[in-house]
């Protein structure tokens, strides 16, 4: 499995009680959980900004990360999450599931397998930070980033 | 369904396969060492016997990294219990794949999104992503 120094940092931090540091650039966020997933080593990220993001402004939040984790060309999971302080896995307890419910401002989901989906992306959050009556859905391809 | 959620149905059937299910009311499988300590403190339940034992409503428990546990009274369903619940099966084993933000929650919100006839505050909770998966892989 390969690590980057920001996914060691992660570990350390969440494991310590630490708080994770922001990682600069266009977008400022801050790396809150990195996994590997079954079966096929992908990796699903959990980031966490503090400022709502217009959909342009995600997919730019989606290439910064995609950029510095360089994630394996399987399967891959993006939640961008509004002032999520720290990430517990819910795991079907409901005061978990719903405090991170309230902060999901967005959701990407990328299968190599699943080229032709155009609704990868999901947006939860109103550029003011409200919830969306209905999850708004847009094309990206972040194996496009940067071309 | 499957790829409403970004999954291959093919690896489904796979990590389906490659997937233990264990009884989850006995199993004395620390909580901590499977998810983490903070999660074991907002449960508060140390192993996963003691998880089921205060989780009256919990049919399976299921975090990735190969096995899943379920409730053996919640295993058999149809004309006098006789028939396997195997769509609980497979909804286990989404959970195996997906990652640990994407939750039951998640997947009813999504899937409502996208059409499906699933209400995230229904009473039926996260039985209605075994329905669906009963009704469209029957």
């Amino acid at each position: 499995m390969q690590l980057t120094i920001v996914t060691i940092i992660v570990a350390i931090a969440s494991q310590s009680g630490l708080k994770v540091p922001t990682i600069s650039g266009p977008i400022p966020y801050r790396l809150l959980s990195s996994q590997v997933l079954r079966p096929d080593q992908g990796r699903s990220y959990v980031v966490s900004v503090e400022k709502p993001l217009d959909p342009p402004a995600i997919k730019t939040l989606l290439c910064q990360i995609v950029a510095a984790e360089k994630p394996p060309n399987t399967r891959l999971e993006i939640g961008v999450y509004l002032g999520l302080d720290e990430f517990i896995p819910p795991l079907g307890f409901k005061p978990l599931s719903d405090k991170l419910a309230a902060h999901r401002m967005a959701s990407y989901q990328w299968n190599t397998k699943l080229p032709n989906d155009r609704r990868r992306l999901s947006v939860a959050k109103d550029t003011d930070g409200k919830p969306l009556a209905k999850w708004e859905y847009h094309e990206f391809d972040h194996t496009k980033c940067g071309s | 369904m499957f790829a409403d959620i970004g999954l291959a149905v093919e690896d489904v059937a796979a990590t389906m396969n490659a997937t233990s299910f264990v009884d989850g009311t006995t199993s004395q499988a620390q909580i901590g060492m499977l998810v983490n300590q903070q999660y074991a403190n907002a449960v508060g339940a140390a192993t996963v016997a003691q998880l089921f034992a205060n989780s009256p409503g919990l049919s399976g428990w299921s975090p990735p990294g190969g096995t899943a546990y379920l409730r053996p009274s919640d295993m058999s369903n149809g004309l006098f219990g006789l028939g396997t619940n195997w769509q609980l099966l497979v909804h286990e084993t989404l959970h195996q794949m997906l990652g640990f933000q994407r939750d039951d929650n998640w997947i009813m919100t999504e899937l409502q999104n996208k059409g499906y006839r699933i209400n995230p505050n229904s009473p039926r909770k996260s039985r209605q992503i075994s329905d669906v998966i009963k009704k469209k892989c029957n």
